[in-house]
């Protein structure tokens, strides 16, 4: 029972990584050639931002599952297995809307129910642009809308170092695993845990810091400056 | 020789005014010097290489760039600041601090963008160096896809890519395979013989005779053990001895375990 109970947080943490990281980072959808990858990104971008911001606005909820159903739609035919699509939304929709909403269900049961429609919509939405670009062209398509550089930089780098941070966490779990061996009592447990979220924000503060050394030592000035192709 | 780039006089920097990483450093690079900074864990080089790239500054002391002070507030004339980072460049010991772009093209243009370098000459001088370094088909990929060896390459590239006059180096075979650092050795080498300045970090005696001319040993106290050239240094085996450098082999002779001090004769 116990080594049942280990190998469930074990899975747990090693598939919510793995999950993490092909979410958002592999690109095998954003290169098979199909409807969606061959539609240019601004158009993509412009056409997504108009929707999500056509379904904020929409307090019928038929009319959001039209466009929930178009999204499914638009999904298949861009040779994303419905599935896989499925998942990734209901990974990234109860970090939205269940916490906001789960009050809500309780006073206005309609309300609530538009609230999350309206949420599974929008992230649907994002995810199929998300699935279907390419991250750099995404980038390259909100620098060419005018989206301020020093913004978009912002979000590239994000990108870029959330990938380390989920690496070191994968480590820092399998390290503890590796010199833990059993199971732990909870209330070290609990210890091990917050020290290690402590660790990792000074490690990213850490970071944070060198990094900047080493844009100012390649010449930046707080105006990021890029190619233009 | 009489061609100072850096001097520093009685150098001291301490980490958030407690913790002391330089004492009272004096050293002098020449252009054309080619400069091991040798030293044991935590003695303070890349401490060192920060300030002469001018991101860190001395608590006490003073240090001079072609004969000028540096000093915080001289950073914030645009224009000499762009004429210190075209002539300086720091290939960092860790290349994740360095490749912070989306991808890696993107990574090796940001310095010559940021210095204002005409876009025609940037891609002229990325195809040649992507050649040079053979990294042509890493362009689009992201840093996160990259083995050590291939980030430590692009990071290369992305201070290369400046031509700087000089050119630190924070441990850059660390972590490398035999094949990609003897690659990193001789494209330092050929750097090298253009004239440019290299100041190296590291504590690795096996690259050193192929990395310096010149040696300086940092010491726990994080200050200056020792100078000379370097086959002075790398056979004065107290010294290396006495700064934690010395290598001790151990292997079997005759069914027995044998130490004794590894030489690295310069070349």
């Amino acid at each position: 029972m116990k080594s049942k109970h280990h190998n469930f947080i074990q899975r747990t943490i090693i598939n919510f990584l793995e999950f993490f990281k092909n979410s958002l980072f592999f690109e095998e959808h954003a290169l098979r050639e199909s409807f969606m990858q061959n539609l240019s990104p601004h158009i993509k971008f412009l056409g997504i931002f108009l929707i999500v911001l056509l379904t904020i606005l929409m307090k019928n909820i038929l009319a959001i599952a039209v466009l929930y159903l178009i999204c499914l739609l638009f999904a298949l035919t861009s040779r994303i297995e419905i599935g896989y699509f499925l998942k990734r939304t209901c990974f990234f929709v109860p970090i939205f809307a269940v916490f906001i909403a789960l009050p809500a269900f309780f006073a206005d049961f309609n309300f609530a129910l538009v609230f999350v429609a309206r949420i599974l919509t929008c992230v649907s939405w994002v995810i199929l642009l998300a699935l279907t670009t390419s991250h750099t062209k995404l980038l390259n398509a909100l620098r060419c809308l005018g989206i301020p550089q020093i913004f978009v930089m912002t979000i590239g780098m994000c990108y870029r170092y959330i990938f380390l941070f989920a690496e070191v966490i994968e480590n820092t779990y399998f390290a503890i695993k590796s010199r833990v061996g059993g199971r732990v009592h909870y209330k070290h447990g609990q210890y091990i845990a917050s020290w290690n979220i402590a660790q990792l924000w000074n490690k990213s503060l850490e970071l944070n810091k060198q990094v900047y050394e080493a844009m100012l030592s390649r010449g930046y000035t707080g105006e990021p400056k890029v190619l233009n192709e | 020789m009489n061609n100072p780039i850096f001097e520093l006089e009685n150098v001291s920097f301490t980490y958030l005014g407690k913790y002391p990483a330089l004492n009272s450093i004096s050293l002098r690079f020449n252009k054309g010097d080619k400069v091991a900074l040798l030293g044991a864990n935590g003695t303070g080089k890349s401490t060192l290489l920060h300030i002469l790239d001018a991101l860190f500054f001395p608590d006490k002391g003073r240090i001079s760039f072609c004969g000028k002070d540096l000093h915080e507030k001289l950073f914030d004339d645009e224009k000499f600041s762009r004429g210190f980072r075209k002539r300086v460049g720091l290939v960092f010991q860790n290349p994740d601090v360095q490749l912070f772009c989306p991808t890696v093209k993107e990574d090796i243009v940001f310095g010559p963008l940021q210095l204002g370098f005409a876009h025609d000459e940037i891609k002229k001088r990325l195809d040649d160096l992507t050649e040079v370094l053979d990294i042509k088909d890493l362009l689009n990929r992201q840093p996160h896809q990259l083995s050590v060896g291939e980030k430590k390459k692009v990071s290369l590239a992305s201070v290369l890519i400046i031509e700087p006059e000089v050119l630190l180096l924070d441990e850059p075979t660390a972590g490398l395979d035999p094949a990609t650092s003897r690659h990193l050795l001789d494209l330092i080498d050929e750097f090298h013989a253009r004239g440019k300045t290299v100041i190296t970090a590291t504590h690795d005696l096996h690259i050193v005779p192929e990395l310096a001319e010149k040696i300086y040993i940092l010491n726990r106290e994080r200050t200056v053990a020792g100078a000379g050239s370097c086959e002075e240094i790398l056979e004065d085996r107290e010294l290396l001895k006495e700064n934690n450098l010395a290598h001790i082999h151990k292997h079997r002779h005759d069914g027995s375990w044998h130490k004794h001090p590894h030489q690295h004769p310069p070349i």
